[in-house]
């Protein structure tokens, strides 16, 4: 064996230290989840309060309460996959990435939906001061970078699929949490919650793709 | 290799691993000795005498050490070893230019027979370019194997640059994709 090879063995055994929970992702996807909802839910405070009786709502209208938990599991499991990504366990990211982008995609199908039927009746109640989609993509954002910091202590191997992941769960909380805040009408949904919150996935994907290579 | 040595080294790694991960320095050790003579050959198996390999072996095991705390020890290892170690191969072939004893020809501006003679020898003693369309197997061995460089190989083969670095990124991108369908 190369005498280089044998010294670099000798060297990185002596580095070696105790790894408490290897290869799990679960702890720290939980973490990002939970620091991603609060941080959005006080963020979005920050600009304005939210709709009077929005959470109600969920009860007495069952399509928004569907639509919201399809939102709310497409939002937990492109996080959850986004740092699976992040250990080499053979399987591409195209693989691991398929299942929450389809979910993501019946979610934005509910409110195509909604150009038929909506889920609540249109209303300009909780229109907020402040653009929202301004907002919803800058709430998105510090959830974003946090997860990619988190994410960059794992291993990913293809870093702009993992950051894309990231970025549309980051971008898809504030454009949920928003259905809730702000005025509930199918076109300003799109144009102001969606479109905003679903461009963090490509800014995650190029923020990912230059800051988590090894 | 026969399925009974597969297993024998799977279930060894994977217990000296578990024992690495409580910080058990010798058990590491003989890992990454073990492992380092498997990339070693499995290396040399696919890309040749290529003077990056040594190269490429600690740079796979300084992969791996730094990514240790991502094994998961209810898996198997040799999947995530292998993974982790053909990445590594890839990025560390796109980022050097590398040289082959046997290919002396990049001096030469226009090739002779014997020239492509000698380069089809090495492109058909490795089994890892067969995959590769002509065009796209070129630019990989006259860049990776000759040690040309982009621009020496586009004006050896008559072509724009440009198109050199395309089918070089091409090229190693279908090596990664034949790496990872082989794990």
């Amino acid at each position: 064996m190369d005498k280089q090879r044998a010294q670099l063995i000798k060297n990185l055994s002596q580095d070696l230290e105790v790894i408490s929970s290897p290869g799990q992702t679960l702890n720290i996807t939980i973490l990002w989840l939970m620091i991603n909802f609060s941080l959005t839910v006080l963020l979005t405070l920050a600009t304005g309060p939210f709709r009077t009786g929005s959470f109600d709502q969920l009860q007495t209208h069952p399509q928004f309460f569907i639509e919201s938990l399809v939102g709310m599991a497409a939002i937990i499991l492109l996080a959850t996959f986004s740092f699976k990504s992040g250990l080499p366990t053979g399987r591409t990211v195209l693989k691991i990435g398929l299942t929450p982008c389809v979910l993501l995609l019946i979610w934005i199908s509910f409110y195509f939906y909604g150009f038929l039927e909506p889920a609540l009746p249109a209303s300009m109640e909780g229109k907020r001061e402040i653009h929202c989609n301004l907002t919803t993509l800058l709430i998105g954002l510090p959830s974003l970078l946090l997860g990619l910091f988190m994410l960059r202590r794992l291993w990913p191997l293809d870093p702009a699929w993992s950051g894309l992941l990231l970025g549309l769960a980051a971008g898809a909380t504030p454009a949920l949490i928003m259905q809730f805040a702000c005025m509930y009408s199918i076109e300003h949904i799109f144009q102001h919650h969606l479109l905003p919150g679903l461009l963090l996935g490509p800014i995650g994907m190029i923020i990912g793709k230059y800051s988590l290579k090894k | 290799m026969s399925s009974d040595k597969y297993q024998q080294d799977e279930q060894r790694w994977r217990q000296l691993m578990i024992e690495s991960l409580r910080g058990e320095q010798p058990p590491y050790e003989q890992l990454l000795d073990e492992i380092g003579n498997v990339l070693d050959g499995y290396l040399r198996l696919r890309f040749g005498q290529l003077d990056v390999i040594e190269d490429c072996v600690q740079e796979c095991l300084i992969a791996i050490h730094q990514a240790k705390h991502t094994y998961n020890p209810k898996r198997a290892f040799r999947p995530w070893m292998f993974t982790i170690a053909k990445h590594r191969t890839i990025d560390i072939l796109r980022q050097r230019s590398s040289r082959i004893k046997l290919v002396e020809l990049a001096e030469n501006k226009y090739p002779s027979q014997s020239d492509l003679e000698n380069i089809n020898g090495v492109i058909d003693g490795l089994r890892i370019l067969q995959s590769l369309k002509t065009n796209h197997r070129e630019a990989v061995v006259l860049t990776k194997y000759a040690g040309m460089t982009t621009l020496e190989a586009a004006s050896w083969l008559g072509v724009s640059e440009s198109a050199i670095k395309s089918r070089l990124r091409k090229g190693l991108h279908i090596l990664r994709k034949q790496l990872e369908s082989e794990a």
